[in-house]
């Protein structure tokens, strides 16, 4: 393998798997493939997308962190705050778990 | 194409395209959108300036101690006060500013650089943050407690066992960096599948920036090295709640044990703050020496070797425990031989300055004080491989002079630098120049004039970690210009803040590419809209925007183009979530293999009670159970891979009543031996087979919550053929916990049957 810091190479066209595969990555970072390899897979339409939606905030990231801070906590001061810390924990991962099921619908 | 004209480029411009219609924009205002943001690059910044946050803590703790050290036999702290002051000076600085600081900036960067919008898992992102900023407020809050830490960064048992620790300090400091250690090694997972997944089309691995592979690999360190310290700290934490006496010599156990993994994790640690530092630097000097870096691919693989190698050095730590010759050597050599690797980088800069045209910058002047200091501090630490010579040097300030020149000297000042290179990107203001010789002067002076004159003092006999020291010939003149030294300091970070502040505020605007950089992240706005890049750019080199630049490459081709694109990357075909199951799974095996290590070492040494009470056959029955729940696993994905929604369901019923019937077989041989007297606290072996099997048996449950909620979703119509991506990292997860079990089945039951 040799590093192409300063000479680069023309890409080939790829094969259809690998051209899947690139409309793949593509989709992961919520964007369209050039045509060249769309076209050759998947076209449903004009190759534009509606626009780019990138993942949406969430408080539940914060709330499960606290969750396992507080267990921590309870840990060294009492079995209260450790349940507490449970508790947080489960609701606020039961709720990212939904985020991430209608995310995905 | 719509495009956002670039707005101050000195040279070539590009054109960048804007966003297509329909677009979402975030709140980037208010504390609500900042608590809740999952966009890498606000949870970058919130990492930089919590960190500093804990910087100027920590900072504040250096000044006390020094002010204590101005003079000898002083009594402003008590020897108490000095042993908190440089516990949580010590771990401040590694575990809340260097580890998060370097994150963040690798948070920031690494997914412009590569092309990406965003991190690979945006909330475990977050999640990361966040258990940091925890993990830091719970360690903190210790002062409030009256119960702080003081037993040293690296807290050696026995010191840290109960007897010689009465109060909560430990448990306050194995807590907080167990849940900032969990939220490190998610980073590394993130960082991992990020640069594995998501960069941009043709970047492949030998055209990643420097900066980038050595997160990568700095991922890596962090989810091989971070579960030792886990491991041990769950051990100790055993020792001082439940009465297990794994470092409890009185009892048997061994306090080199904690050692041993304490330093399996230490010395990877200190590659996980210095490798992201070598990556800034091997960016910003070829920039201001206008030149490619010299010798990339050596470069890169220097990086990984240091890598490798930083796991078989962690017994230089121990020379003085007296572990013999033969061990001596092997990490004595092994230590002068990750040198190599090491003085590799130092050579590729400075072939990279070798007939440059350099500018010299402020980040620039910080990379070379960096090359000139890391150079002291590394030439410094081989010495320490030459056992004969670190059994005189080692506790003494030789020690802390040597390692501050290679994580003050070396990493602090390349975040320094990579401060005055990237600001301009994230704030689309310069940095002011002016403000930033005063700061580079002022810090390189200061740090000088406090920390070379440790290596004298060291070299005369004084020891670290000593709260104060009798009135030798030259002993307080030193130690009092080691103190104005650590003024300097403080005046020149003064300075910086002020510059951060102002420059935030009025300083020039920066446009998209202000250095007339060769990397991605200056290939959008600054700073970038959320999305990082309207079209996902395609690279042809491994600078790829002055390939745009300088020979005319479409950087961001139209999705209409029939222009072809370069092949997919290795990891196309496996799915992000499967992947950081992987990565996680390689982590969680350093962890049990910490406490198998343990179970093994302390194997035979209990007349009773020992392996004996165990009874094999009950074992093997419902052992049975949990292997044949792999395979049924196996028949419930076969059957969903082929549409068989109700065969996929029967299968995870099987799967999940075998889960539970080995939960079950387990509870009642815990409760059988509880019932004969054989209980956690009494002896090496209770300890060592409570906490292994314990622990494997908190991931199997783990695991049937995962199945339960896996076949909820499946009667809810969403877990269906085509969308089985959580199925199959569910598997991932259970066959590695039965894998586990094979393994400590065979060292807790069947070894001793054969032996």
């Amino acid at each position: 393998m040799s590093s192409s810091y300063s000479t680069p190479t023309p890409p080939q066209t790829p094969t259809p798997e690998e051209a899947a595969a690139i409309v793949r990555g593509h989709q992961a970072q919520h964007g369209d493939a050039p045509q060249a390899v769309a076209a050759s897979t998947h076209d449903d339409g004009d190759g534009h997308g509606d626009g780019i939606h990138m993942p949406s905030p969430s408080v539940w990231p914060i709330v499960s962190a606290f969750g396992i801070t507080m267990i921590s906590f309870g840990i060294l001061t009492g079995w209260a705050f450790g349940i507490f810390g449970g508790a947080v924990l489960a609701i606020s991962l039961w709720k990212w778990a939904g985020e991430m099921r209608r995310d995905a619908a | 194409m719509a495009t956002i004209a670039d707005q101050n480029t000195p040279t070539g411009g590009i054109a960048i395209p804007a966003a297509p219609a329909g677009t979402a924009t975030t709140r980037t205002s208010g504390v609500y959108a900042w608590v809740t943001t999952v966009d890498h690059k606000k949870i970058a910044i919130m990492y930089i300036l919590a960190a500093t946050v804990f910087f100027v803590l920590g900072g504040l703790e250096a000044v006390v101690m020094r002010i204590q050290l101005s003079k000898p036999e002083n009594t402003l702290v008590s020897p108490q006060a000095y042993n908190e002051l440089f516990t949580m000076h010590g771990t401040t600085m590694i575990f809340l500013v260097v580890m998060p600081m370097l994150l963040g900036f690798a948070n920031y960067v690494v997914p412009l650089q590569i092309g990406a919008r965003d991190m690979a898992f945006p909330k475990l992102n977050a999640w990361s943050f966040w258990l940091f900023v925890f993990g830091g407020v719970l360690l903190y809050y210790s002062f409030f407690a009256g119960a702080v830490p003081d037993t040293g960064w690296f807290s050696y048992a026995p010191l840290t066992e109960r007897p010689f620790s009465m109060g909560q300090g430990v448990d306050y400091w194995i807590l907080a960096l167990i849940v900032t250690g969990i939220g490190s090694i998610a980073t590394g997972i993130n960082l991992i599948v990020t640069i594995a997944k998501m960069r941009a089309p043709g970047m492949k691995p030998m055209r990643i920036p420097v900066f980038t592979w050595m997160s990568l690999i700095t991922g890596f360190l962090l989810i091989w090295a971070i579960p030792s310290l886990t491991a041990a700290q769950a051990m100790l934490l055993a020792d001082r709640s439940l009465g297990t006496v794994f470092f409890n010599e009185a009892r048997g156990g061994d306090p080199l044990l904690w050692q041993h993994l304490f330093w399996f994790f230490g010395h990877p640690e200190v590659y996980i703050m210095v490798l992201p530092a070598f990556g800034m630097l091997s960016e910003i000097i070829p920039v201001f020496a206008r030149k490619a870096i010299f010798g990339y691919t050596f470069l890169v693989g220097a990086g990984i070797a240091i890598a490798f190698y930083s796991f078989l050095v962690w017994a230089h730590h121990m020379f003085t425990v007296g572990m013999g010759p033969w061990a001596n050597a092997f990490f004595g050599a092994a230590s002068m031989v990750i040198a190599i690797p090491t003085g590799i980088k130092i050579f590729n800069w400075l072939g990279t300055l070798w007939g440059g045209s350099i500018r010299f910058t402020t980040a620039m002047n910080f990379c070379l004080a960096f090359i000139a200091m890391f150079t002291i501090g590394g030439v410094t630490g081989v010495q320490f491989a030459i056992w004969p010579l670190d059994w005189q040097l080692t506790d003494s300030y030789y020690v802390v002079a040597h390692f501050h020149y290679v994580l003050f000297g070396g990493t602090f000042l390349g975040m320094l630098a990579a401060f005055y290179y990237w600001f301009p990107k994230a704030t689309g203001r310069m940095m002011s120049e002016r403000l930033g010789k005063w700061n580079f002067w002022t810090m390189f002076i200061g740090f000088n004039v406090t920390f070379f004159p440790m290596h004298i003092l060291g070299l005369m006999g004084m020891p670290r970690r000593v709260y104060t020291y009798p009135d030798k010939p030259m002993w307080g003149a030193i130690n009092l210009l080691e103190t104005f030294g650590t003024f300097l300091i403080g005046v020149s970070m003064l300075i910086f803040f002020y510059n951060l502040w102002k420059s935030a505020k009025h300083g020039e605007p920066a446009g998209n590419d202000p250095w007339d950089a060769w990397t991605l992240e200056w290939a959008t706005t600054s700073p970038p809209a959320d999305y990082n890049f309207a079209v996902v750019p395609q690279v042809n080199s491994a600078r790829p925007l002055r390939d745009a630049k300088v020979n005319g490459w479409d950087l961001f081709p139209d999705p209409h183009s029939t222009q072809p694109v370069p092949k997919p990357g290795l990891f196309d075909r496996i799915p992000m979530a499967v992947m950081g199951m992987l990565v996680f799974i390689s982590s969680e095996v350093i962890f049990f293999g910490g406490l198998i290590a343990a179970y093994i070492t302390y194997h035979g040494r209990d007349e009773w009670p020992n392996h004996e009470v165990l009874e094999v056959g009950k074992v093997a029955f419902f052992t049975a159970f949990l292997l044949a729940s792999s395979v049924t696993l196996w028949f419930a994905e076969r059957a969903l891979h082929h549409g068989n929604n109700r065969g996929f369901r029967r299968w995870m019923i099987v799967t999940i009543a075998f889960a539970i019937f080995f939960i079950g077989g387990q509870l009642a041989e815990y409760r059988t031996l509880y019932n004969e007297d054989v209980t956690i606290d009494r002896n090496l072996f209770t300890s060592s087979f409570f906490t292994l099997t314990g622990f494997h048996g908190l991931h199997v449950i783990a695991g049937i919550i995962m199945l339960i909620i896996a076949t909820y979703l499946s009667f809810k119509g969403e877990l269906v053929k085509g969308k089985d991506t959580s199925i199959r990292t569910i598997g991932v997860y259970w066959h590695f916990v039965d894998a586990v079990w094979i393994v400590v089945c065979t060292v807790v039951y069947l070894w001793p049957l054969v032996a």
